[in-house]
């Protein structure tokens, strides 16, 4: 699917402020310099700490040394654990975020704060339930530290992509797990090292690995990894190690850079087709589909619809502050012949259900326990369809799928800039004003991102496997990552 | 929003404001795709067809007292063994072509019918992708055509020892349908656990007894399968008392257990059955009564319909006096039913199956291990 791709284009212009419109998005700038001595094999002698410190080329014999020691120790406990790579890819691969770092416990935020690429600032008035989530200010402390990151040799793509992510230019699921597969993929591409083919392999893949692990934690400092983000640099890092020894830089290179296209297409772009045709299927001519947001995988769905012959339907795209990312979709669908497109706020919702006969919502992740983690509102419109029987349906690749369990909005999930919720298009005289702050001591905005629509809400889940209800997700992920993910 | 009193209750929608012509749901969403596919290939003089007739072999099955599903893929292996076909896609389109003039044959739209022709035909594209050679590839398919047909004959004997165990001495068993599942049960637990108990079954009148046969217009207060199974109770040694179909929730306070067959059990867990089950579903959930189906594997069919709606098998209203030859009766008064209704997975309790007891989400998983 391109749509994505013209979306990324259209952003990189965006922030390109029009200077070079054209630019190659994954080529090599000058200024990117990973394993030229410094930046990545630096920080392998100190270990897990990718923080910049003057060089010493001295140290430079040591810390080959000490790499290649740990990878022997690796290989060792490789045959230790048996035939399988996979048991001590367990051991290596599920170290990183298994469990959520929590922004409340003063001692885990220290030690985390020692693997940040780019520090952000705090937000100044935390909401109080929601002090276990990562809250910051305004995202210019991001572009303030580029210098930092130009030094700590990041790849321009995955900067680009970051900041992109950053300034909420990439927005959904899918587009952000499609951004930074891409941008992996150009770290990979680029990947070198001095005279690597004199390293043993097990060095080289453990520099590799070092090298994607300080380009993820850059991503993740911008913006909080999304679920399904998540998901594929989980799955990226497992068949780093999965695959087998003794390959050269080269090899290493090209397996891994096809793996990340597979995932691409596999996951992502075929997975989005599947699903647009299996939705398609589900729209009759004369039904009224309602959506709220912006999902990708519910516009594919709709275009797919609309080329039918003898099938006409009404699209209502609902949409609420602070993002209004429905607008968007509105604007695509019209421009994709859907006859009749309507674009209301969700304010509208009640008077508008009832005309529906079936609601098509986009998703952020899907839990194992059959809830369905989307854009916040979404919660209100299941809730309302139920109440007047009207099928809903979330549209969702199983790449979203998580394994973690969820039962509220507030253990897991995002808050976005309080400064959003200010104005939406228009300020009026009873906006707050943008010196909040000073004027009201005591007040606090929660912009939180994503809301939790429980199991019994959601009548059938669209994914690349088929419509399965919500309640067949960990059937599906057993099916798909036997060894989990 | 003006109606046509031809059209059926169940194709109207809710407002909408874009005028289009209503599109009258047929069977399912695959229709289109296969009637093409079955108006290309009829023209075509098939190889097979001079070996045997599809259709006379499957009524005869049927006949026999086979279950329409296991009938089919009788059939279908069969024709795999006297097929002169000399490639995969040479057979598969034979077989799916049997499959089609099968689902033509039967007077109702069966759904256990189309689940087995699907997975019988996802089969033998799975078989030749795992055995390239086109014999072997043959042979194996003839054997598990065998195998199937072995757990077929057993499928009903194994779901009565799983679900005899949910009744109870002195339970009331309340069913609808006359379900032979359901009857295996009940013998198991009459002949196996020597149990005694009492079944209440409903009439299960929801179209004059063969609209289409020759007695047309007698109404037959019960249905033959539901006075067949009757029969068969009884002849167990268990008393069985027969409820009108509008008593079915006055007589839910005395039942214990409810137990119904299956047309098709479909992935979101629901069921779809004889119409009047969705009643007894209901009735069952408002009163604390447990809900139990009984359904062969073979049954679970591959679709995900939302709304009774999607089930819809084009159930066309037919003027009252013509269809129950009643003089009396007011002109311009319709009759409508659809054939089977959906009892949505909530109302479950649990499913007997041969492959074990399952709880209504477990559905999907199975399906997924099927179709793999």
């Amino acid at each position: 699917m391109s749509s994505y791709e013209e979306r990324l284009a259209a952003t990189e212009r965006a922030l390109d402020g029009g200077r070079s419109p054209g630019s190659p998005r994954h080529g090599r700038a000058a200024a990117f310099a990973v394993g030229n001595g410094r930046g990545g094999r630096e920080s392998s002698s100190k270990r897990g700490s990718t923080r910049e410190t003057p060089a010493g080329s001295d140290k430079d014999t040591n810390v080959v040394e000490a790499g290649r020691q740990r990878a022997t120790t690796v290989a060792t406990r490789r045959k230790k654990g048996g035939s399988t790579a996979a048991t001590a890819v367990s051991a290596t691969a599920s170290a990183p975020s298994t469990q959520r770092l929590q922004y409340d416990d003063p001692a885990a935020v220290a030690r985390a704060e020692k693997r940040v690429v780019v520090k952000r600032v705090p937000a100044e008035r935390p909401v109080r339930l929601f002090s276990h989530l990562p809250q910051y200010e305004r995202l210019s402390s991001v572009a303030a530290d580029l210098g930092l990151a130009q030094r700590q040799a990041l790849h321009p793509a995955v900067v680009r992509v970051g900041l992109q992510l950053a300034r909420q230019m990439i927005t959904g699921g899918t587009a952000r797990v499609a951004a930074v597969i891409t941008a992996l993929r150009a770290v990979v591409v680029d990947f070198a090292l001095d005279g690597a083919d004199a390293l043993p392999s097990g060095v080289v893949r453990s520099e590799l690995e070092r090298c994607l692990n300080r380009h993820v934690q850059f991503l993740v400092d911008c913006r909080p990894m999304s679920v399904a983000a998540g998901n594929a640099v989980r799955l990226l890092k497992r068949r780093l190690a999965a695959l087998p020894l003794g390959l050269t830089a080269e090899a290493l290179k090209r397996r891994l850079v096809a793996e990340l296209d597979e995932l691409l297409t596999e996951r992502v772009e075929l997975a989005l087709r599947t699903i647009a045709d299996a939705g398609a299927q589900r729209i009759r001519d004369g039904d009224t589909v309602l959506t709220y947001g912006s999902s990708h995988a519910v516009e594919c769905i709709l275009t797919y619809a609309a080329r039918e012959p003898r099938r006409r339907f009404r699209v209502v795209v609902l949409d609420a502050r602070p993002t209004y990312a429905g607008k968007q979709l509105a604007e695509r669908l019209a421009q994709a012949q859907i006859e009749s497109c309507e674009y209301a706020p969700l304010n509208a919702l009640p008077h508008l259900i009832g005309d529906a006969n079936l609601v098509l919502l986009g998703a952020e992740a899907c839990t194992s326990n059959g809830a369905v983690l989307a854009q916040a509102g979404t919660a209100s419109v299941a809730l309302l369809a139920k109440r007047e029987r009207i099928p809903v349906v979330v549209a969702c690749e199983s790449i979203k799928f998580t394994e973690r369990t969820m039962i509220d909005s507030i253990g897991f999930n995002e808050v976005g800039d309080a400064d959003d919720m200010l104005g939406g298009e228009r300020i009026g005289p009873s906006a707050l004003h943008p010196s909040w702050r000073r004027d009201h001591p005591t007040l606090k905005l929660l912009h939180l991102a994503h809301d939790l629509t429980p199991t019994d809400m959601v009548d059938a889940l669209i994914t690349e496997v088929g419509l399965i209800p919500p309640s067949a997700v960990p059937a599906v992920l057993t099916d798909l990552h036997p060894d989990g993910i | 929003m003006e109606e046509d009193s031809t059209s059926s209750l169940f194709s109207r929608r809710r407002t909408s404001r874009l005028d289009v012509s209503w599109r009258l749901a047929s069977g399912g969403e695959d229709d289109d795709a296969s009637d093409s596919l079955s108006r290309r290939s009829s023209g075509r003089p098939s190889v097979a067809e001079a070996e045997f007739d599809v259709v006379l072999r499957f009524r005869g099955e049927l006949a026999r007292g086979t279950p329409m599903a296991p009938a089919a893929v009788h059939v279908l292996t069969h024709l795999i063994r006297c097929s002169r076909a000399e490639t995969v896609l040479g057979l598969e389109l034979e077989l799916r072509e049997a499959s089609q003039k099968m689902l033509f044959s039967t007077p109702v739209n069966s759904l256990a019918l189309r689940a087995a022709c699907e997975l019988f035909l996802r089969h033998v594209a799975r078989t030749s992708l795992d055995v390239p050679q086109f014999g072997e590839c043959k042979k194996r398919l003839i054997e598990r055509g065998e195998q199937f047909r072995l757990m077929v004959d057993t499928c009903r004997e194994r779901i009565g020892a799983h679900g005899e165990r949910f009744i109870m001495n002195g339970h009331v068993v309340m069913t609808h349908g006359g379900s032979r599942v359901v009857y295996a049960i009940l013998r198991a637990a009459v002949q196996r656990a020597h149990k005694t108990f009492r079944v209440v079954v409903t009439e299960g009148r929801s179209l004059p007894e063969s609209s289409s046969g020759s007695n047309h217009g007698a109404v037959a207060s019960m249905s033959r399968k539901t006075m067949q199974f009757c029969r068969d109770v009884l002849a167990l040694g268990v008393p069985v008392t027969v409820v009108p179909d509008s008593a079915v929730a006055a007589m839910m306070e005395t039942a214990d257990c409810v137990l119904l067959g299956a047309e098709a059990v479909v992935e979101s867990g629901a069921v779809i059955n004889q119409v009047g089950s969705l009643n007894m579903a209901l009735a069952a959930k408002a009163l604390n009564v447990k809900l139990f189906v009984a359904a062969e594997t073979y049954k679970f069919a591959r679709m995900y319909p939302l709304s009774q709606q999607d089930l819809s098998d084009g159930s066309r209203p037919t003027p009252y006096r013509q269809l129950f030859r009643d003089e009396a009766a007011p002109r311009g008064l319709m009759f409508e039913t659809p054939a089977s209704d959906i009892i949505p997975p909530h109302l479950v309790s649990l499913l007997f199956t041969d492959s074990g007891v399952l709880t209504p989400a477990a559905v999907s998983e199975e399906l997924i291990k099927l179709y793999q």
